[in-house]
């Protein structure tokens, strides 16, 4: 069996273009960087916000990475 | 400071026609500088185009100031209408309402519900192809660039087809409106004619689907409304006629700016002809090379200071997207057009919370299109001069661009 554990939240700073749509569906989640970049900001993996930002976002700048714990 | 050696007639022939030089001496030796014709100040570097438009100080809403400063108190009564409709569309909005009404769209153009879209692109591009013959020349305003993004934005919206007609009319009298580049006493009253008409056809469309929601963009916009206390039917009906307006000018000119000037790189255009799958970054690059917006304004929100300039609160400030993204300090060889420049952190699309809402309909749309054209075309060639539109913000070459299809 594939046990699929988030284990980061990843915003691309060439492709985010900081439209906001993260950091106002999810204010305690995401956060604007000084360079107006968003970022995962939250020490807690919250992966249905996670996966409803990856979905607005308009440029497909958030991924969420997996540890795939499959076998060898 | 020696302005009087900038040139300030930002529609001069030589600078409309070829920016670059002008851009360059502006990032230069005036990166803030007070245009005195133009009344107000222009950034012309990518760092400062970039900040502003990420930072709260620099507004959205030219609107308000407009209606309340520019107009009589008779006027105001007069075109109340326009200035609701326009003032509640989020191009012209600042937080907190810019938050609100950019939450109708979340859901509504996401790169997947784009992909939903792509089987109207894919058909219309087939639809408009088959018409034409090899060894003929087309308009390619009129017979493509044009009606394109004009039908597929008003298919996805969920107009009836035998309306497209009237839908391009009202959106042109409400872009001509925006771009205000030339005087025209006519046009606020034919705007506010066309945006009163055009809200009535909507409001129909609207009602039609209240109790029957159908696969399109109003259907999902009402969908969102319903789910959200904060957002109203005219939020609905007019984010809709935004939509409408914005497929229609942009696309068109994205299509035409970088067709003509791949068309005019031989070497360029054979190797995204063998490489379609480089369609992608050449398309980043057209947008950044000849993007269809030189500028976009912006009112200063406090007083501040750039470049050991005053700018004091509620001067207008134009942003320079064109002179951004030539800048060399942050481009390499940024007068040179790269097929595969990547990363391409272009300005085009405008950056920050008002990035626009349909750059991935529009990419899609233009990567369908030029990948079908050079696959069936191969030989098209341009055979009309290249000469721009003379406007301060909107870059467009003049119709009619005659297209010999090869």
């Amino acid at each position: 069996m594939a046990l699929k554990k988030l284990i980061a939240v990843r915003v691309d700073p060439n492709l985010c273009v900081g439209s906001g749509m993260c950091v106002s569906s999810h204010p305690d989640r995401f956060a604007f960087q000084p360079d107006g970049h968003a970022t995962y900001t939250a020490t807690v993996l919250d992966e249905s916000a996670a996966r409803e930002a990856e979905e607005l976002c308009p440029v497909s700048a958030i991924s969420l990475v997996f540890d795939e714990e499959e076998k060898f | 400071m020696t302005a009087a050696v900038v040139n300030d007639d930002l529609l001069d022939d030589e600078i409309v026609q070829n920016p670059s030089p002008y851009y360059a001496m502006l990032r230069e030796h005036y990166p803030c500088h007070w245009n005195e014709r133009w009344r107000g100040w222009v950034l012309s570097r990518y760092e400062d185009v970039y900040n502003a438009l990420h930072s709260p100080k620099f507004l959205a809403d030219r609107i308000t100031s407009w209606y309340q400063n520019r107009l009589t108190a008779e006027e105001r009564e007069r075109y109340k209408v326009t200035y609701d409709a326009l003032h509640s569309f989020v191009v012209f909005t600042d937080p907190p309402d810019h938050t609100r009404l950019r939450r109708i769209f979340a859901r509504a153009f996401t790169p997947k519900a784009v992909q939903t879209m792509r089987a109207i692109t894919e058909e219309m591009v087939t639809w408009h192809l088959d018409q034409w013959e090899h060894g003929k020349t087309i308009d390619l305003n009129a017979e493509f660039a044009y009606p394109l993004p004009a039908n597929v934005i008003s298919t996805i919206i969920g107009a009836r087809r035998e309306d497209l007609d009237k839908l391009q009319h009202w959106a042109e009298a409400i872009t001509t409106l925006l771009l205000a580049g030339v005087g025209d006493d006519t046009r606020l009253d034919r705007a506010q004619a066309a945006l009163i008409e055009f809200k009535a056809y909507l409001k129909e469309l609207y009602d039609e689907r209240i109790d029957n929601p159908r696969n399109d963009m109003m259907s999902w916009l009402m969908e969102v409304q319903r789910q959200d206390p904060l957002l109203t039917e005219d939020d609905v009906l007019h984010s809709c006629i935004i939509l409408l307006n914005a497929g229609h000018e942009t696309t068109q000119t994205l299509i035409c700016n970088t067709l003509t000037t791949l068309l005019d790189l031989p070497k360029e255009l054979a190797f995204l002809r063998a490489n379609p799958q480089s369609m992608k970054t050449a398309l980043e690059e057209g947008l950044r090379f000849n993007g269809p917006l030189k500028g976009t304004i912006r009112l200063a929100g406090t007083d501040m200071e750039l470049h050991g300039e005053h700018i004091r609160q509620g001067e207008r400030i134009l942003l320079l997207m064109g002179a951004a993204n030539r800048d060399p300090a942050k481009f390499a060889d940024p007068e040179r057009f790269v097929p595969t420049r990547e990363p391409n952190p272009h300005l085009s699309f405008s950056h920050g919370i008002h990035f626009c809402l349909g750059a991935p309909l529009a990419r899609m749309e233009a990567e369908i299109a030029f990948n079908e054209m050079l696959r069936r075309f191969p030989k098209m060639e341009v055979r009309s001069d290249v000469r721009w539109e003379s406007r301060i913000l909107g870059r467009s070459i003049q119709a009619p661009i005659h297209l010999h299809l090869g």
